[in-house]
């Protein structure tokens, strides 16, 4: 997958460096799906952390609409869904005699931003660099362990948070429609509620930032 | 035939290298029930001052001669007042047998050895070997800060056999149901005059040197009281 979508950007690239000017519109819907892989401490599955999130590589669901205001600069929104599954076989080995049953949820996080985007212009489309702000609606991955001494039960927990997103790409326009690749981060940071075992209730703060790379389909009005 | 040594010896080196290993037990440290758990107070400083956002972890090790298996079980953090508790669960095969022959649970303090006392020397400072299920252990722990006396032994060489020269070190360090674990001492002989030693700073230390010469016993002690890093000489005369 991570080789297809390298090779695409390739020959993406490829088509922009022979493009041209590509301004005849004003306004653009975009719709884009692709891989969102867990950085920093979204990664991690830390011991030593209190409540390590061991989110895995997971995907993104973006819809976006921008219309230009300068020459090439254009500003829009961007409504995103993006998922990360629990990573339960670090957390208990398949093998784990303790353990009887065993499921889990993924961590999710619906976006709302803002979006400035600046384009360099080629003959047939463009590239570009893409600005983010806006907040970020998440919930917690759920998780449930049933083990021979009793379960490990952690309810998901719901958190609100400023959210920001940097990204990159390459559209090629084919008349109306053009297609590109779009690579970035974005990243929020929620506070969630998890209590342990025997009762105790902790609020901890996570980032949740993303590497993602996706492929979308583009619409010009 | 120099490469099938070369050769044999590479495979046990190869063999060797490969039988440490290290887990981490996530459903102990999240414990679901039938919990045992160690909690008490950390300090330093004779039992004054409590020893805040110091991590422990306790971990389920055992040991051959050629091989090493670990297992994290849990991880807590003092907190201010240096109370802690590490809850864990243990499994089957960490359970010991009769005549023990299993390996042991261990309670690690990530902290500074250079500066802070341990009776192990090491950051270990608990060892269980017959822990079990639905078990709470109370501990309260002193580790002081460190400083050194440099001693010195004079007339070691006027020693025969039957002779005896020894010093300890008496400090209230470790878990406080259990001090003499944490007496460090030295033997003198005739090929030994001196050596440095870290003792407990901002507390009371008896030096105590026992003493057999020509068959007579003779005990001396003496207190001292250091500040954290200062060094001191000091010497026994056989």
């Amino acid at each position: 997958m991570k080789t297809l979508l390298f090779g695409l950007c390739l020959l993406l690239s490829g088509f922009a460096a022979t493009a041209q000017d590509s301004l005849a519109y004003r306004s653009g819907i975009r719709i884009q799906y692709g891989g969102a892989y867990p950085t920093g401490d979204f990664n991690n599955t830390n011991f030593e952390e209190d409540y390590p999130p061991f989110a895995k590589e997971g995907s993104m669901f973006q819809v976006s609409y921008l219309r230009s205001i300068k020459e090439r600069l254009f500003a829009g929104a961007t409504l995103a869904w993006r998922r990360n599954t629990f990573d339960m076989d670090k957390f208990a080995d398949p093998a784990d005699e303790l353990v009887t049953d065993k499921s889990s949820k993924p961590w999710q996080s619906v976006f709302v931003m803002a979006d400035a985007e600046y384009r360099f212009i080629a003959r047939d489309g463009f590239f570009y660099v893409k600005g983010s702000l806006g907040s970020a609606f998440s919930r917690s991955a759920r998780l449930q362990v049933n083990t021979l001494y009793g379960t490990i039960n952690r309810p998901a927990d719901n958190g609100f948070a400023f959210a920001y997103g940097l990204h990159s790409g390459v559209q090629v326009d084919l008349n109306q429609f053009g297609i590109g690749f779009e690579t970035g981060v974005i990243s929020t940071r929620s506070t969630f509620e998890i209590t342990d075992a025997q009762g105790k209730t902790t609020r901890y703060k996570q980032t949740m930032a993303t590497i993602n790379c996706g492929l979308f389909a583009n619409y010009s009005f | 035939m120099k490469t099938k040594l070369l050769l044999l010896y590479t495979s046990i080196l190869l063999t060797l290298s490969s039988c440490h290993t290290e887990t981490e037990d996530f459903i102990s440290k999240y414990c679901p029930g039938s919990c045992t758990v160690i909690k008490g107070r950390l300090t330093t400083d004779d039992r004054s001052k409590p020893l805040g956002g110091v991590m422990l972890e306790v971990r389920y090790e055992e040991f051959s001669m050629f091989s090493s298996f670990k297992r994290r079980k849990a991880v807590a953090t003092t907190d201010a007042n240096g109370n802690f508790e590490l809850r864990f669960l243990m499994r089957d095969d960490e359970i010991g047998n009769a005549d023990g022959s299993f390996g042991e649970m261990n309670v690690y303090a990530h902290l500074d050895t250079s500066k802070y006392l341990t009776c192990s020397g090491s950051q270990r400072l608990l060892a269980y070997y017959r822990l079990k299920r639905d078990t709470t252990l109370a501990v309260n722990y002193n580790i002081p800060r460190k400083a050194f006396v440099q001693v010195q032994a004079l007339n070691t060489a006027a020693m025969q056999t039957g002779d005896n020269l020894t010093t300890d070190f008496i400090v209230d360090a470790g878990a406080a149901d259990d001090p003499s674990t944490c007496v460090p001492g030295i033997f003198w002989h005739r090929n030994v005059t001196a050596q440095t030693f870290a003792i407990a700073a901002n507390q009371q230390v008896t030096i105590r040197t026992y003493k057999r010469k020509s068959g007579v016993e003779t005990v001396t002690s003496e207190t001292v009281t250091l500040t954290p890093g200062q060094t001191i000489n000091y010497q026994v005369t056989f």
